[in-house]
């Protein structure tokens, strides 16, 4: 069969525990389609091909023996490269890690290998995390597999890019203001941010710990709850993490019609948005009036505050996480031999890139003394109040429909010497990350020139279910899963 | 701030390094984000209200666990995890 690519993971498990194809033959031609597809997009930084061909090896016998397999049983998975594997680089696209190789599994990945998962390379994305277009990457931008001219999206361009491509079927991303939505809009497909302590960060290189999260990225509902199920919970290694049980399951369509769920629209984010953006968006919001929803326009007042508050909190946390990169413990090859200590880091975290240079630069301003008080503190007293105004429209409404992304996806290289236009575009995704709360994007359409369209869903804490739920009916209506790009 | 000395101190701050070519360039672009910034400054914040109804999503610091101590990697997994320069079994660092 040459088109296993097209095939979802849920598909694909099924057929291989069926032994109607075996997990080898089929990782074979999922190989195959990355070393074709990925010259164009370029979402992959590093490729674990004999090690997953073992592992597949290994889940055919588990099922030849008639052995208990996972519920991700030959599906192969690839992770952002910010998220530590065990045995592979773990570059975060930094000139900085280039040669940094990961001495331990994050504890998502453990998960994913107790579920027999194959964990196939590693992604591109913005360097640490920092950007949303996935160019500020040293090995180069990923491009969008709708149109390779345009960009990804980011940080997790390498993540949504090779989903969309068919390159895998599912991939982990970090969302710290974006990061897993906004690319996910771009490329067409699903991106979940989960609630702030439901999956744990242990084993993610930090840029911003209060607002980041480990999410997936998937073609269809049917891939997102079991990724879920697998990657949720407490753990021992982050604190943050909850104790709350959680089990995510797809319902019925016509159990989920019966609960009438209660819809906040955010109109005046959706009216600041490019007329086909909103467009698109109304209509959704008509198909969801036609099912009985209640649907209601709301606002958060204090949102025209939130995107400073937003780069206040996420570079003032960036300055001091990297500042443990200082190329004694982790980097490349420059001797610190005859060097005098201030001079030699200095001269070694020149390898930022400039991004990345300029937040820590803003990060130390903010918190530096004097300023400390007008710019972060004051930006946590703002997040305080923003999150308390979700609190208070939760009591009312179910979710929240909104843009992921005000603009649509742009050529590669039109904004990357603009940052205040770049961080325009998270003007809609940081609010789940400033309130912790889990928000969805999903593929709404296409703009008359054939670019991706998504908007986006948040629910309250703990409350992915409803995101879910939604989920499954929009596909059920648009079935965008069936949407590939020609590549 | 963000002026050209303004920014060499925050580099030094930062342990950064920024080529004098490119310093003016840095400058503007820090200045254009700090201005940005400024929008919080049209905000006034009554506190009491502010902190009134916040929940907190972290736990309390009687839930965290203990802390133990883990095993040292470096001896047991040399392969993968060391140090960039080593020399008769100490690490290379610059001069303090």
């Amino acid at each position: 069969m040459s088109d296993f690519y097209k095939l979802s993971g849920y598909q694909i498990s099924k057929k291989i525990k069926n032994q109607e194809v075996s997990a080898e033959e089929y990782i074979n031609s999922m190989i195959d389609r990355i070393d074709k597809v990925d010259t164009m997009v370029n979402s992959f930084i590093s490729k674990n091909y004999i090690k997953v061909i073992e592992k597949a090896k290994a889940v055919d016998r588990k099922i030849k023996n008639k052995e208990k397999t996972g519920v991700l049983a030959g599906i192969p998975i690839a992770i952002k490269d910010n998220i530590s594997v065990s045995g592979l680089k773990t570059t975060c696209a930094s000139k900085m890690l280039s040669d940094y190789v990961s001495p331990y599994d994050a504890t998502v990945i453990s998960k994913l290998e107790d579920q027999d998962a194959l964990i196939i390379g590693k992604l591109n994305m913005d360097e640490f995390g920092m950007g949303s277009t996935s160019e500020f990457s040293s090995f180069g931008p990923v491009r969008n597999p709708w149109n390779l001219n345009y960009v990804s999206g980011g940080s997790s361009g390498g993540s949504a890019a090779s989903v969309a491509s068919m390159q895998v079927p599912i991939s982990l991303g970090s969302d710290t203001g974006g990061s897993i939505r906004c690319p996910s809009s771009f490329c067409s497909v699903i991106g979940l941010k989960p609630t702030y302590g439901t999956v744990s960060r242990s084993g993610l290189v930090s840029y911003s710990n209060s607002l980041e999260q480990i999410g997936p990225i998937v073609r269809t509902v049917h891939d997102l709850v079991p990724i879920l199920n697998t990657i949720c919970g407490e753990d021992y290694n982050d604190n943050t993490t909850v104790n709350h049980k959680l089990q995510f399951q797809i319902n019925s369509i016509d159990s989920i019609l019966k609960k009438r769920y209660k819809v906040g629209i955010l109109t005046e984010l959706i009216e600041n948005s490019e007329k086909e953006i909103s467009n698109i968006i109304y209509k959704k919001i008509d198909l969801l009036k036609e099912i009985g929803c209640t649907v209601e326009e709301t606002k958060i007042d204090f949102s025209n505050f939130a995107l400073a508050t937003y780069y206040i909190i996420a570079t003032a946390e960036a300055s001091s996480n990297l500042s443990r990169f200082d190329n004694i413990r982790y980097g490349f090859n420059h001797s610190p031999e005859g060097y005098e200590w201030n001079s030699y880091f200095s001269k070694v975290r020149s390898n930022f890139g400039d991004e990345v240079k300029r937040r820590i630069l803003i990060g130390s301003y903010v918190l530096s003394a004097g300023y400390y008080g007008k710019y972060y503190l004051k930006a946590q007293k703002i997040r305080s109040v923003i999150k308390d105004e979700f609190i208070q429209l939760f009591k009312n409404y179910d979710v929240l429909l909104l843009p992921t992304v005000p603009i649509l996806p742009f050529k590669i290289g039109e904004k990357i010497s603009k940052p205040i236009e770049l961080y325009y575009m998270d003007i809609c995704t940081i609010l789940a990350n400033l309130s912790g709360l889990p928000a969805i994007s999903i593929p709404a359409g296409f703009n008359k020139d054939g670019l991706p369209i998504g908007f986006q869903l948040m629910a309250n804490s703990f409350e992915e279910q409803k995101l879910i739920d939604l989920v499954t009916f929009f596909e059920s209506i648009d079935k965008f899963s069936e949407w590939n790009p020609q590549i | 701030m963000s002026t050209v000395d303004d920014i060499k101190k925050l580099c030094n701050l930062s342990r950064l390094e920024i080529p004098d070519t490119e310093i003016e360039n840095t400058s503007n672009k820090i200045k254009e984000i700090l201005t940005f910034f400024d929008k919080i400054d049209e905000l006034k914040i009554d506190d009491k209200k502010t902190f009134e109804k916040y929940e907190k999503l972290e736990k309390a610091l009687d839930e965290l666990r203990e802390d133990t101590l883990n095993k040292d990697i470096t001896k047991s997994d040399k392969k993968h995890f060391k140090f960039l320069y080593e020399k008769n079994g100490y690490i290379i660092g610059p001069r303090i």
